[in-house]
């Protein structure tokens, strides 16, 4: 399922402090942004220095693969766009830079990805002082996202044995967005079913921690 | 759509986070108030919907690519601009942290981008032409197809003025770069404008009460929506179309050339001369831009101040956001 995330085996780096993790993939993600394009050996060694946290982190070498390949269109198609954009000698080197730089920030979003869960996330936020109701209200995102997704299958199943799929693109579209509107009228009934469940145990709008 | 780590300088980064920190903040003060207990249930389940509809991808006119929903404007015609703005930030959050879609760093970026633009910009330019163009379900999916595919347009200007102020000292093109994501964005803002006219128009024929105009009307001061709606448009024509201006001089400078009187005129120099802004060698493409905007923001900030002045209290008080209760 599209919205598992890859990282569910224990690793080494998953006992690491959550706040360590972050601030380590922040680190090196403005440590590569800083780095002049005449000084791309260095954003290299970050490179090498987050291959090796993957390696420590134990992260699939087919994953990061898929994932990289997947990566790199959008970030070639930018540095196309930028590398027409200079005409001067240095756009070449510019341009393979901003590669290497993204190509290095994308690797450390990566690891981020494979070493942190969704709850010690939910923790950082709310240690960080983050408001509570962005806090449970991603909670909520991810308590839901999953159960909505397999719904959403059902339905194209479903769409795809009684009409056989649709055929042309304008076809794909419409079955596309009514498929995403019946999603949408039947995740706005749940709302209002765990709203009036949520009122039954007390809910009054705002985010209490459970008493001792 | 998503903004990469490493594309946006960290001085931007960390400009456009800041914008977009305090934009998402006020949104969820407003959606609090308007929605009251059932902001996070309404809310998280909006975003849950978002989250999902973005993994549903479609073809692209016969192009290697694919896109996807980016439900700004639906999600904002949905539940309201401020819970929307809510729902796709934490989306893009989510996206972001827990999936490496999208920068750690750039997502002040992304959150401006996609969340702010497309939720509190792509709300006030469909609630303006709803009102415009009438209270009919046609009307209303034609005014969200508009906003969705401005938004998209908008965001991608955006981008472009983003990109251009962090390439720094380097000689840049601003013109090239916007006419090449704007002319991919055109693509892509036709993807997400027949998905979210597809979305609401089946949202229509089943539950009418969720869109009905009457509520729309009260979700935002009509002031607020045109001036929002108005910025919107008018920063996504200056970024892209002011790089494109005519160098050659207008009437009244042909005439004063053939003449001779234009020597007569003092020079002064002043902030705006010549539609720039004073930038260092290099930034010719952006300051031209950077004018346009400034000069679009000072505009409406002059018009909204006289519009204050010259209108009773009365008819400008905003009416409270009532509706979106899902």
């Amino acid at each position: 399922m599209p919205v598992e995330r890859a990282a569910t085996g224990d690793n080494l780096c998953r006992s690491w402090p959550a706040g360590i993790k972050l601030g380590l993939a922040v680190a090196v993600i403005v440590a590569a942004g800083l780095a002049p394009e005449e000084l791309w050996p260095a954003t290299a060694s970050l490179g090498v220095f987050v291959v090796a946290l993957h390696a420590l982190a134990g992260t699939s070498p087919r994953l990061l693969l898929r994932r990289t390949l997947q990566f790199l269109p959008m970030v070639i198609a930018i540095s196309f766009a930028a590398v027409i954009s200079r005409p001067d000698a240095d756009a070449a080197l510019w341009s393979a830079a901003l590669m290497l730089r993204c190509l290095v920030a994308f690797l450390a979003g990566l690891w981020l990805m494979q070493t942190l869960t969704a709850a010690e996330f939910l923790d950082v936020l709310s240690r960080w002082r983050v408001p509570a109701a962005l806090t449970v209200i991603l909670n909520f995102l991810l308590r839901y996202v999953a159960l909505l997704w397999e719904e959403h299958e059902r339905m194209l199943r479903a769409q795809r044995a009684r009409a056989g799929g649709p055929s042309g693109r304008w076809d794909q579209w419409q079955a596309a967005g009514e498929r995403l509107g019946l999603l949408l009228l039947r995740a706005l009934d749940r709302a209002e079913r765990v709203h009036r469940a949520m009122l039954a145990r007390g809910w009054t709008g705002e985010s209490r921690k459970p008493s001792p | 759509m998503h903004i990469r780590d490493g594309i946006l300088s960290p001085e931007v980064c960390l400009a456009a986070g800041a914008v977009a920190t305090a934009a998402v903040g006020y949104s969820l003060r407003r959606m609090r108030t308007s929605l009251d207990d059932r902001a996070v249930p309404l809310t998280g389940m909006m975003a849950a919907v978002v989250f999902a509809g973005q993994m549903v991808n479609f073809p692209l006119f016969g192009l290697p690519v694919s896109g996807h929903l980016l439900g700004g404007v639906l999600a904002a015609a949905v539940v309201g601009p401020w819970a929307g703005c809510v729902a796709l930030s934490v989306v893009l959050i989510v996206q972001s942290v827990l999936f490496a879609d999208g920068g750690l760093l750039s997502l002040g970026a992304n959150l401006l981008n996609m969340a702010v633009i497309g939720c509190w910009g792509g709300y006030a330019l469909f609630a303006t032409l709803r009102r415009w163009c009438g209270s009919s379900p046609r009307s209303a999916v034609l005014a969200a197809v508009v906003a969705a595919y401005v938004s998209v347009l908008a965001a991608a200007a955006l981008f472009c003025a983003e990109f251009a102020l962090s390439s720094g000292r380097a000689p840049f093109d601003l013109a090239q770069l916007t006419w090449w994501m704007v002319l991919y964005h055109a693509l892509i803002g036709i993807g997400e404008a027949a998905i979210t006219g597809a979305v609401l128009s089946f949202v229509w024929s089943r539950r009418p009460e969720l869109l009905s105009p009457a509520e729309t009307g009260t979700a935002w001061s009509q002031w607020g929506r045109f001036a929002t709606a108005g910025a919107v448009a008018a920063c996504a024509v200056a970024a892209i179309l002011s790089p494109w201006a005519s160098e050659w001089p207008d009437g009244l400078e042909s005439v004063g050339e053939r003449l001779g009187f234009n020597e007569l005129g003092v020079d002064r120099v002043w902030l705006l001369s010549d539609y720039a802004l004073p930038l260092p060698a290099g930034w010719e493409g952006w300051s031209v831009s950077a004018a346009g905007l400034l000069g679009t923001v000072v505009v409406l900030g002059v018009g909204w101040l006289l519009s204050l002045r010259l209108t009773p209290a009365t008819a400008t008080a905003p009416t409270t956001d009532s509706r979106h209760a899902g």
